[in-house]
């Protein structure tokens, strides 16, 4: 080139030009190879036997004596096995407990039939949630309403559907609150609430029992308490249950259902002073923006009875959780989670645990439905969603099941509605027996939604 | 070999190999930023690297001698040698602070606990002179996403009844093909074609063996793109040389599969929760300028200024477009070159000296993270071939957990000259 230090850039020799001109197409040629990926052995193939793995122990082993299995290897303690569908028949029948490693040694491409879809399937993401309270608010616009609570520690807003004749008008009816997700991992929780608002806004031009339930009363239901522990636990870890409270030194995450603020901290069996813990308390009664926003709703409404849904373990829960001894309203609440069982176990044959929560299932101490009962004196209710227990999928349902545990817990939520609307007002207050701190109610101001 | 060539020369040696890799090397992992699609040490990447520029401030954008600096500056190949062919690799020590479930309040470790060494080829490029055209060829790795494998087990009486592990890898590659023509006397222009191809996977798995319940989350991604790159190299004096570049836009897409499974045997519970998805990330453009001068034939001076459009970025995940509160980030690299000359086993070699220095802020919002990086490199070029090593050091600030980087790159290049490159 003209002006450019060509010294530095010598010409070749015509012979030496014509062999670089051949490596050089010999090059371009090779660029293709590059983007090709190099061919890897052939994944073994199993069919429809799994490699499963068990405990080495000699009391393991003496159970296996005459299944004729396929053994593969032994590491680290346990002994590895390739099954067929037969032998994990016949191991389950022994109770011997193994775990499924085929994954590990080769990858199953359930995808290939996935459909097109997002992360955490039928089950609803935080932006899934938003959506479809926005579409119902907006297919329903007379009776349906989204209201912003407040934001979540990341900024995420935390959504309330309020359902009511003429819904844009604070008429102080008679209300019942339904709350999901407090704990990230029990996805099924916000499945039962947004499908509960879907059936009442759909049914309420064709049932009359339905349109007169919203003519009298106010359904207030917050889907997703916890929305960014639900993304967290979609995104990074399935099983993660509080919210994203960055404690420090990596501890992450205040338990929402200890956060609450009667008898909040009582001791440390309810609840955790540990940041570690999963049943951290937080630093204070309400320091979490999400109970904070339960707590202003609830506080702002006439509520008269509420149901934080939550999973596993299939059982209706109720005051007291603090604490092992009844409260004085033991027979009337005991009475309408019996009530609200009965109505269940029909649907689908699941039967419904009904339990005081500290004395059946096990202490709790500020959560949400102690709080409820003990600060404003109404029927508060945990109900533990199925499975009953771990080996049934614990914080794990399957898809196809979030319609019949909704169809199961329709009933329960109806009657307690209709409760709320029809015969509350003879009943309330219940005598709580706890000293109440928060018990004024405020002037209903509730932030329109941000879009 | 005069006594004072050998001390500069093993004092350099030293300097750059002795050195050891900081024990608790930790790469661009911060809160905000665990998102597994963010790439090992810095967001701002812009096509393929090697120990020339790596040990002088990474400075690309006007190194016709670079023949990876293609990748950058499509111009170049027509300025350069008639022909260089260049392999390039790396090493890198990191231990990340947080990532996937790793410190974020599932799998806590010590700050050292998470380490891990990620060998990688860099870059294999090919530029090729003729005629007033110049042709240049790379392929390379552009980011890793691979994160150390992290396990927890808890035991009794010798043996593990639960277990949580989590896997992360993934790469994302690139190949480009850059044509350039030369106009008159010092203009250069080139255009460049850049394809980019890669896999991601993530496993988190537990084991409950008490119970024979196992959880388990795995995530791939299979990645694929084009994009295009320009520039124009001038030199308006025998001793500087100007260039503009800029990088399209681009797609990255993926195919993404996910699977949910909880698996207990004694229950005869097997749910899978199975999805698909096709991904995408808007990927920024990216604009730059640089100089290089060289005022003696033993000095060159050189910097680039490259501004990332990270305001656009997005990330389409799953059908949902996950919020990454970017900004717009304007790197700075700069780079100083030394000629020393030395006789070495017999022969005459020409022994470059490099130093550098790259301000590198991160385009999250918060927090407000940036990069400082000290590099240092060294060549030796006889005749049709080069050897150069570089080595780069970055700390961190702004995040609160003092990041740093460590990386030692190693290049050997074949030419067509008897000398020096430049």
């Amino acid at each position: 080139m003209k002006g450019l230090p060509t010294e530095r850039y010598p010409r070749s020799s015509p012979r030496l030009q014509k062999k670089k001109e051949r490596l050089f197409l010999i090059l371009i040629l090779c660029l293709p190879l590059l983007f090709v990926s190099p061919v890897s052995p052939a994944a073994q193939d199993y069919g429809d036997r799994d490699i499963i793995s068990l405990s080495g122990t000699e009391d393991i082993l003496s159970k296996l004596k005459g299944l004729s299995l396929d053994f593969l290897m032994e590491w680290k303690g346990r002994v590895y096995i390739v099954a067929s569908p037969t032998d994990l028949v016949r191991l389950q029948e022994r109770n011997i407990p193994y775990v499924l490693e085929s994954d590990r040694f080769y990858r199953r491409l359930f995808s290939e039939t996935a459909a097109q879809t997002s992360l955490n399937g039928a089950f609803h993401s935080y932006a899934e949630t938003e959506r479809e309270l926005m579409t119902l608010a907006q297919d329903h616009p007379l009776i349906a309403r989204v209201v912003d609570l407040g934001d979540s520690l990341e900024g995420r807003n935390i959504y309330a559907l309020k359902i009511s004749r003429n819904v844009h008008l604070d008429e102080n009816k008679p209300a019942m609150l339904i709350t999901g997700c407090h704990h990230a991992r029990e996805w099924i929780s916000v499945e039962v609430a947004l499908l509960f608002c879907r059936h009442l806004l759909e049914n309420d031009a064709l049932n009359a029992d339905i349109k007169a339930l919203i003519d009298s009363g106010e359904v207030w239901v917050v889907p997703v308490v916890n929305p960014d522990g639900l993304e967290y636990s979609i995104h990074s870890y399935r099983y993660w249950r509080k919210n994203r409270r960055n404690n420090g030194t990596a501890s992450f995450g205040v338990d929402l259902n200890r956060n609450y603020g009667h008898m909040w901290g009582y001791d440390e069996v309810g609840s955790s002073s540990d940041p570690d813990s999963e049943v951290y308390r937080g630093t204070g009664a309400f320091s979490e923006p999400e109970s904070q926003a339960i707590r202003d709703l609830f506080s702002r409404r006439d509520f008269r009875a509420l149901i934080s849904y939550h999973s596993y373990s299939q059982v209706i829960l109720y005051p007291w959780g603090y604490k092992h001894d009844p409260s004085v309203d033991e027979g009337l609440l005991a009475g309408l989670a019996r009530q609200m069982a009965d109505l269940m176990r029909p649907v689908n044959g699941r039967d419904y645990g009904v339990e005081r929560a500290g004395d059946g299932f096990y202490l709790t101490n500020g959560d949400t439905t102690d709080w409820a009962y003990g600060e404003y004196g109404v029927p508060a209710y945990t109900i533990e969603l199925p499975p009953v227990d771990q080996l049934y999928g614990g914080f794990f349902n399957s898809e196809a099941d979030i319609q019949s545990i909704f169809a199961e817990n329709l009933p329960a939520m109806l009657f307690l509605l209709n409760w709320t609307v029809s015969d509350s007002g003879s009943d309330l207050p219940f005598r709580s027996d706890s000293p109440k701190t928060d018990t004024k109610r405020k002037p209903a101001k509730i932030k329109s939604p941000r879009r | 070999m005069t006594g004072k060539t050998i001390h500069v020369f093993g004092v350099c040696v030293l300097i750059l190999f002795l050195l050891p890799a900081p024990p608790d090397a930790r790469a661009q992992m911060v809160i905000g930023q665990y998102s597994d699609e963010a790439p090992l040490r810095t967001w701002n990447n812009y096509g393929l690297l090697s120990a020339l520029s790596g040990g002088m401030g990474n400075v690309r954008f006007t190194l016709a001698d670079d023949a990876a600096a293609g990748s950058v500056n499509p111009s170049l190949p027509a300025l350069g040698a008639s022909f260089q062919l260049a392999f390039s690799g790396s090493i890198s020590t990191v231990s990340l602070n947080r990532y996937g479930i790793v410190n974020t309040g599932v799998l806590v470790t010590q700050s050292d606990n998470a380490a891990g060494l990620f060998p990688l080829f860099d870059a294999a490029a090919l530029t090729f002179r003729w005629r007033g055209w110049g042709i240049g060829i790379g392929y390379g790795p552009l980011e890793s996403y691979s994160r150390p494998k992290t396990i927890y087990e808890a035991s009794d009486a010798g043996e593990v009844y639960y277990q949580l592990e989590f896997l992360q890898q993934g790469l994302l590659r690139n190949a480009h093909l850059a044509l350039s023509r030369a106009f008159g006397a010092s203009v250069s222009i080139g255009v460049g074609v850049n394809v980019i191809g890669g896999e991601w996977e993530k496993t988190v798995r537990e084991e409950r063996r008490t119970l024979g319940i196992t959880i388990t989350d795995h995530k791939t991604e299979s990645y694929s793109g084009l994009y295009f790159t320009g520039g124009i190299t001038v030199r308006p004096h025998s001793k500087l040389t100007l260039a503009a570049v800029v990088r399209t836009p681009f797609t990255r897409q993926s195919e993404g599969t996910s699977l949910y499974r909880y698996v207990s045997p004694l229950g005869g519970t097997d749910i899978q929760i199975p999805a698909s998805a096709a991904n995408r990330t808007e990927m920024p453009a990216v604009a730059g300028v640089g100089f290089s001068y060289v005022p003696s034939n033993t000095v060159r001076l050189v910097s680039d200024i490259t501004f990332f459009l990270w305001n656009r970025y997005r990330f389409e995940y799953f059908e949902e477009e996950l919020e990454r509160d970017f900004k717009n980030s304007l790197k700075w690299n700069n780079g100083f070159e030394f000629i020393n000359r030395l006789r070495l086993f017999g022969r005459n070699l020409v022994n470059p000296m490099r130093i550098g220095f790259i301000y590198d802020p991160q385009p999250m919002r918060t927090p407000n993270s940036r990069y400082l990086y000290l590099t240092l490199g060294m060549g030796l070029t006889w005749p049709h071939a080069s050897l150069d090593f570089g080595t780069m050091f970055g700390w961190e600030s702004g995040s609160g957990d003092n990041l740093t980087v460590y990386r030692s790159f190693i290049s050997l290049t074949i030419h067509s000259l008897k000398g020096d490159l430049r």
